[in-house]
């Protein structure tokens, strides 16, 4: 594990009962608890799943288009700090428009983070851009979707080592799980900007 | 002629006076003295009352003789001696002769002399010494007889001697004491004093303690004097045997209700019984020692003899502290008698501690006769015992010696461990040793000190029961009733009569019928124990009766054990012999208790493979059994340990070699229930129902286990339980019950008892595991169900759900999905909603209708209003209701099948359900259902258009099949309206179905809504001969051409429609949010479809307009409007089939709506988004819809009432940077009313508020401020990248820092 650095999982949109019975079997063998450091939830899941809280210690949820019941109320938004990284988290029916690239990097640009983790759409992707990171871990359970109409049950593992981050997309099609891996490593900016006044100055030069 | 013979030959009167004499002298003396030193403390009520004409007879000596006899007689059985001490009521002259056999003995005075001079009574000669004062007897018996001290003790208390008449145990009718007593003062001198003299010469290594035996005698018999036989067993036997049954005389006295005085009471008889058998105890191991066997005998039958009751005339001592002269002065050879005052428990306590050293004397007794230089070849000496002189006896004699004792208790146990050491010693065959002591111990018919003596004969004999083989059938049957016959013949015939061979080793047959007989006899006795008197009313008593033999039942259940063990039983003896027996002995004892135990007894301890062959006989005797016993328990172990047995073969047992027993139980299910029903038959009305439901489970539990693709049986056992509770239900009144729905026909139900209920809870249970939905096909099943109350059968709807949803079997047709939903109704809707199905007419109205009850109900968002039914849930309700719901919700999502409109049927099914369920219940359940729908809709589509290629060759495939046997072969591909018309004509071809389906198209169209670009649809569909949900029958027969397809995928969106306008009722935005995810649905048919020919778009374009219709009526949570509104710009945006007009519509509607949002933040955020529906990314919209001023517009009062926000409040900057993002954004996209000054002029403004608070510390700035660097940084990389720096360029940002 230590070569993996922090691990977190990523998952989301589950939509248990109301779309999917349950996760995968071939998914649930794989969700051991106390392997994984943080649990990131872009929304839509049953709030009060045990199995869920007891994958790992910190648990960060936030609210989905349907998670509007009286049960806890999570934050629309919630930025998450792992080692170097700033890492955001938006369920994305707020942005609009859907599947827009330039309102996702906005959101970025608004959190002010270097990841930004969103659901929604149900289709997973990992996109490096501008030196930024743009996670959808897709829906765990594959739940049927009106944004996309061939959802494949996804989440994604980030293993979070140093200044570098390793995405983990699983897939499961059919009943094999496949693996993609991409690799995102921190780049350094101009230091912190918001102690420098003069920075943004410089900006308006 | 076998030595049995030639001893009892030998021993014959006439001619044993010499052979005897030289027996004893050699050999006979110790033992036989020692004898009747053993008998010292309770004989003197035997001896010193025995009247003149025994006195005579005696001659002196009888002791001596009396131990030649039983050789002389060795072949008559013990039963016969014993039953001839009863009889002697019957010849009350003479019944110590008879006892002793004396007649012959008597000759020989000097028997005793010369015994008494033998070695081993030397120690004891001093000893005699010390009562020198008695005057010798004409016998010579030695002074200080016991009957001379005994006799001066009553007359120095001054007693008339025929107290001790009275007090007689053996004695036979006081009158003949009467003679005797009249002698008294002849009664030192007389003969009979001789054995008293042996006796207590033999007593004499306790001298105190003899001299101590006076006072107890002395005093106690006085308060028994003259009234009472009753205390003495066998002397109220015999002196009034036509009055009192055998057993009234051992009148036991259990203390009574265990007070804690009784328990204590209890405890210190235990413990003074207790200390006197160790008394006993250590006396006879130091007599042991000392080769004393006289002593050893004597200290041996006092020991188990604290088991049995005082010799006549003594009182029992008194356990009280208060006594201790009397504990003490007791301890020489004598009984506390307290035993007969204990409780069983306590009883079988002082028999365990009694019993502890018997093996010891058992060994003490064979070592006698085989003295290690003995070689074991040589007992054949006992047939000649002249020419035996290694050893000084032979096991035969000590086994007769021992018999010598008076009291009846002690001597049994004396001789059952004398001849278990004669069956080890060899001498003799076990059989004839068997036969000996199982007649003996009849003797004893006190229920609980017999229970516990012939629990010893078969502990004893325990390992020394023959095991051999029946060599042929030609055993010796004759034996049993031969023996029987001796019984009843005089002794002397019985020598001649007995046929046993000595040494036959006897074989298992022996084995089995002893234990048989033993066991039998036991029971009877463990029987007889519940009608022993008691004090206190009866009822306590009767409890009190069952308490105690409920402690004692192991002793029986032994018997059974042992049988079980006996090697080379074969399973053939088993069911023809044995359990025959039993089980007649069984039916015909009639007690409950022991019914119930034995059975159980029996169920448990002999072997699987007997009871599969034997199972017929076992469960033919179920019925015969007493109402009172629990047939259940008795069938549920057998069962059990069927079910084990199969189980286990089947892993271990490869071969055939079980086939037959596999056969065999194969049938035993039918076995078992044909007992079940005869049990029912033969109880009637008295077995409650509770029994039969238990009865049906256990029935029904092994069924699962041993035959678990059996479903019929499974059905049956329902099917009885249906009947016995119908039965059990015609007794009861008129509105006792309550009338539930049956899906057949409504019957009055008396409510269950809890225990039934839970019972029958779990009864149907049982099959779901392996059935889960198979349960459904079961006849009975939901008939079954109907018998529990509401909570019950949500318990097992929870429990069937979790079957299915583990199997993950799905239901096949809709009428199983009915049946289903039937079962779970508790699921679905809570008790008191009593709504029938068919509540249909709750949906059927018409649109308006259903936006009025909405704007009435005020349904808000954070919390649905229970709009169907008014109850409110509390938190713990609710959890338990959602994970209800889950388990609907999950069933739901199993409905599939390759056949669409089958899927549709099921779903019209469950609507039709769910729709009869509170609000709570179909806010969630609903959700699913269109979900569930939505994907049949995908599946329709696919199908339609031929998008999905591999349903496709499914579909084609199964439509290939199945058009072969229905002529009318559609084309899948075929239009909408061909399609419905098809089908619609076949359906006209079928059995009149249209008929029913028209009407039920009816009510689909009333349902639907009234805009007109569905109507068509509907129109369609009821052509289509859409089946309701509630003729579930018609999918069975159901032509299966149907992959013809009779249901659109328009027709789903019609469904779905109508079930959100349920879901809007109880969850209105809900409904709403579903209206719009569908409505992304048919847009993306619409854009699939090449020329949307079905108008999908107008579906969409219908679904969003309810959206908005629940927003305006419904939605008044500020905050939720926000989320919605968002949420409609998404969907909105992403629509791209509408037409120009119906977008713009919309869009300018939400419009509206934002900018009614309460909250100043909100609203601007809102209407900044809705500046992306003015200005749609190209492309998108079909009808490229494009207001880029609309857009700006919507910009700046967005800008407006950022202004107005940060002026209140500084943190409201990033509303700024945000819409400088939009703006940006749409730069970026070239709207073309967005010029670059908007922007600078925008970054110059956040600048400004930005260096006004910076001071503030506020997060709100420090984040905006964040967010705008990052945009700045952006706009510089885009100025800086080469495709858009030429737009960017336009974009003043220097100048604005400075």
């Amino acid at each position: 594990m230590a070569s993996f650095g922090e691990l977190v999982l990523v998952l989301g949109d589950m939509h248990i009962p109301s779309r999917a019975s349950k996760i995968p079997a071939p998914f649930k063998r794989m969700l051991v608890p106390g392997r994984m450091q943080h649990v990131i939830c872009t929304g839509n899941c049953p709030t009060n799943d045990a199995e869920l809280q007891s994958l790992a210690p910190n648990l960060h949820f936030v609210a989905g288009d349907w998670d509007n019941d009286t049960s806890a109320t999570y934050p629309e938004s919630r930025v998450v700090q792992v080692g170097p990284f700033r890492i955001g988290v938006i369920h994305g029916h707020q942005i609009v428009p859907w599947k827009s690239h330039a309102a996702l990097a906005a959101t970025r640009r608004k959190l002010n983070v270097d990841i930004l983790i969103t659901g929604h759409t149900h289709q997973n992707s990992v996109v490096i851009e501008d030196d930024c990171c743009y996670i959808n871990p897709g829906s765990i359970t594959g739940a049927t979707s009106t944004v996309t109409s061939d959802v494949v049950p996804s989440f994604v593992l980030l293993a979070v080592q140093e200044d570098k981050v390793v995405c983990y997309v699983y897939e499961l099609k059919g009943n094999d799980v496949e693996v993609s891996k991409t690799e995102f490593a921190k780049v350094k900016k101009e230091t912190v900007v918001s102690k420098d006044p003069a920075l943004l100055d410089s900006l308006l030069q | 002629m076998d030595p049995i013979n030639s001893a009892s030959m030998s021993g014959d009167a006439s001619s044993a006076a010499s052979q005897n004499d030289n027996g004893w002298s050699t050999m006979g003396g110790t033992p036989g003295s020692g004898f009747q030193g053993n008998a010292a403390s309770p004989p003197p009520a035997y001896y010193s009352p025995s009247p003149q004409q025994q006195q005579q007879a005696y001659g002196g000596p009888g002791s001596i003789t009396r131990f030649a006899t039983p050789q002389q007689q060795p072949g008559m059985s013990f039963a016969e001696r014993s039953a001839q001490a009863y009889s002697t009521s019957s010849m009350p002259p003479q019944p110590q002769q008879l006892f002793q056999q004396s007649p012959s003995t008597m000759q020989n005075p000097q028997n005793r002399i010369s015994s008494s001079q033998q070695p081993v009574m030397t120690p004891s000669q001093p000893q005699q010494n010390t009562y020198p004062t008695r005057p010798p007897s004409i016998n010579q018996a030695p002074p200080g007889s016991f009957a001379a001290r005994s006799a001066q003790a009553h007359s120095a208390a001054g007693m008339p001697s025929h107290v001790y008449g009275s007090g007689v145990p053996y004695g036979g009718t006081p009158a003949s004491y009467g003679g005797g007593q009249s002698v008294v003062s002849s009664l030192g001198g007389s003969p009979p004093q001789v054995s008293y003299a042996q006796r207590s010469t033999y007593g004499q290594p306790n001298p105190p303690v003899l001299a101590n035996q006076q006072q107890p005698y002395g005093a106690q018999q006085i308060p028994q004097q003259v009234p009472q036989p009753v205390p003495s067993p066998h002397g109220s036997v015999a002196a009034n045997p036509p009055q009192m049954p055998t057993y009234v005389g051992v009148k036991q006295h259990p203390p009574g209700m265990p007070t804690p005085q009784d328990q204590a009471m209890q405890q210190r008889m235990l413990t003074e019984a207790t200390r006197k058998v160790q008394e006993h105890s250590y006396y006879m191991r130091q007599a042991m020692e000392q080769n004393n066997i006289p002593v050893t005998l004597d200290r041996a039958a006092h020991m188990v003899g604290e088991l049995g009751e005082l010799p006549h005339g003594q009182q029992a001592a008194s356990p009280s502290a208060s006594n201790p002269s009397a504990a003490s002065s007791s301890s020489g050879p004598s009984n506390s008698g307290l035993s007969s005052k204990l409780t069983p428990k306590n009883y079988y306590e002082l028999y365990m501690r009694a019993l502890e050293d018997m093996p010891t004397f058992e060994d003490f007794l064979l070592n006698l006769a085989q003295p290690a230089e003995v070689p074991a070849g040589q007992i054949q000496i006992v047939a000649s015992p002249l020419l035996q002189r290694k050893s000084p006896f032979t096991l035969r004699e000590l086994y007769d010696y021992v018999q010598y004792c008076p009291r009846v208790l002690p001597r049994l146990y004396l001789q059952i461990a004398a001849g278990s050491a004669l069956i080890r010693s060899g001498e003799v065959g076990a059989k004839w040793v068997l036969n000996d002591l199982i007649q003996a111990v009849r003797c004893e018919q006190n229920p609980i000190r017999g229970l516990f003596l012939r629990h010893y004969l078969l502990t004893a004999l325990r390992d020394k029961l023959p095991g051999k083989p029946v060599p042929n059938d030609v055993s010796s049957e004759t034996q049993i009733s031969g023996e029987e016959h001796t019984e009843a013949g005089a002794s002397v015939k019985t020598v001649e009569i007995e046929q046993i061979d000595v040494l036959d080793p006897g074989t298992v047959k022996d084995s089995y019928e002893f234990v048989l007989e033993n066991f039998m006899e036991m029971n009877k006795l463990w029987v007889r124990i519940q009608h022993l008197p008691g004090e206190g009313n009866d009822k306590d008593v009767r409890k009190r009766r069952e308490r105690e033999r409920n402690d004692l039942r192991i002793l029986v259940g032994t018997n059974l054990v042992r049988l079980s063990q006996l090697e080379n039983v074969t399973s053939k003896i088993y069911g023809e012999v044995i359990l025959n027996q039993i089980l007649d002995h069984i039916v015909v004892c009639g007690d409950p208790l022991s019914q119930a135990y034995l059975m159980d007894c029996l169920v448990q301890t002999f072997p699987d493979e007997y009871h599969i062959e034997t199972l017929p006989i076992l469960l033919s005797v179920c019925p015969r059994l007493r109402d009172k016993v629990n047939i259940r328990t008795i069938l549920q172990g057998l069962m059990d340990r069927l079910a084990n047995y199969l189980g286990d073969e089947e892993l271990l047992d490869e071969s055939d070699t079980n086939q037959v027993k596999k056969e065999l139980a194969r049938d035993s299910f039918g076995m078992f229930e044909e007992c079940v029903q005869n049990v029912y038959n033969a109880r009637g009305p008295k077995l409650t129902a509770r029994e039969v439901i238990r009865l049906q489970t256990a029935l029904l539990t092994f069924s699962v286990r041993c035959y678990p693709e059996n479903t019929e049986q499974v059905a049956r056992c329902l099917g009885s339980c249906v009947a016995a509770l119908r039965q059990a239900n015609a007794s009861y009144e008129m509105g006792e019950g309550t009338v539930i729905d049956m899906p057949h026909d409504k019957i009055l139900v008396k409510a269950l008892d809890e225990v039934s209920v839970a019972e029958l809870e779990k009864l149907l249970s049982i099959p779901l595991e392996k059935l889960a939905l198979k349960c459904l096909r079961l006849e009975h099943y939901g008939d079954l169900i109907s018998f529990l109350p509401w909570s019950n059968r949500r318990q097992v709807a929870i429990a069937l759900l979790e079957a299915v949803d583990n199997m993950g079997t799905t239901p096949e047709s809709v009428s199983e999905l009915e049946q289903l939903f039937q079962v779970i109704a508790p699921l679905v809707r809570d008790e008191t909603t009593q709504t029938p199905i068919g509540a249909q007419s709750q949906y059927q109205m018409d649109m308006t209708r259903a936006s009025n009850l909405m704007a009435n109900l005020g349904v808000s968002a954070t919390q649905p209003v229970p709009v169907v039914h008014g109850a409110s849930i509390g938190p713990e309700h609710l959890k338990q209701v959602q994970a209800e719901n889950a388990l609907v919700c999950k069933l739901l999502h199993l409905i599939s099948d390759p056949n669409t409109d089958h899927v549709y049927e099921q779903l019209c099914v469950a609507r039709k359900h769910l729709e009869g369920g509170e609000s709570y219940r179909q806010s969630e359940t609903l959700v699913s259902l269109v979900f569930a729908s939505l994907k049949l809709a995908r599946q329709i589509f696919a199908a339609e258009n031929g998008l999905d290629e591999a349903k496709n060759d499914v579909g084609t495939e199964v439509n290939k099949i199945e058009s072969e046997e229905s002529t009318a072969s559609q084309d899948r591909i075929s239009s909408e309206a061909n399609n419905a018309d098809s089908v619609a004509e076949e359906d006209t071809s079928g059995d009149g179905k249209i008929v029913v389906q028209e009407g039920v198209a009816e009510r689909f169209i009333s349902g639907s809504p009234v805009d007109g670009s569905l109507d068509k649809d509907d129109a369609s569909g009821s052509k289509s001969g859409v089946v309701g949900g509630d003729h579930s029958n018609t999918s069975e027969d159901r032509p299966s051409a149907d992959l013809a397809r009779s249901i659109s995928c328009r027709k789903l969106f019609v469904f779905m429609q109508e079930t959100l306008m349920l879901l809007s009722r109880s969850s209105s935005q809900k409904a709403l949010k579903l209206y719009l995810e569908i409505s992304l649905v048919a847009d993306a048919f619409a854009k699939m479809s090449d020329d949307d020919a079905i108008g999908y778009s107008t579906i969409a374009y219908e679904y969003i307009v309810q959206a908005f219709t629940i927003y305006e009526e419904s939605i008044e949570d500020q905050k939720s409007q926000h989320k919605l509104l968002e949420t409609f710009i998404g969907t909105l945006l992403s629509m791209e089939s509408l037409s120009a007009e119906e977008y713009e519509g919309v869009i300018t509607k939400t419009a509206q709506f934002a900018a009614k949002l309460f909250k100043k933040q909100d609203q601007c955020r809102v209407v900044a988004l809705c500046a992306y529906l003015f200005y749609p990314v190209p492309g998108k919209i079909k009808t490229s819809y494009s207001n880029p001023q609309r857009a700006l517009e919507c910009l700046q009062r967005s800008l407006k009432l950022a202004d107005s926000c940060t002026n209140t409040n500084p943190s409201h900057l990033r509303l700024f940077v945000e819409l400088m993002e939009h703006y940006v954004f749409f730069f970026e996209n070239k709207n073309p009313s967005i010029s670059p000054t908007y922007i600078s002029g925008l970054a110059a403004l956040i600048k400004e508020h930005l260096s006004n608070n910076m001071g503030s510390g506020d997060l709100g700035v420090v984040e905006a401020r964040d967010h705008f660097m990052e945009l700045l940084r952006y706009v510089k990389d885009k100025k800086a990248a080469n495709d858009s720096s030429e737009l960017f360029t336009q974009i003043q940002l220097e100048g604005i820092g400075a």
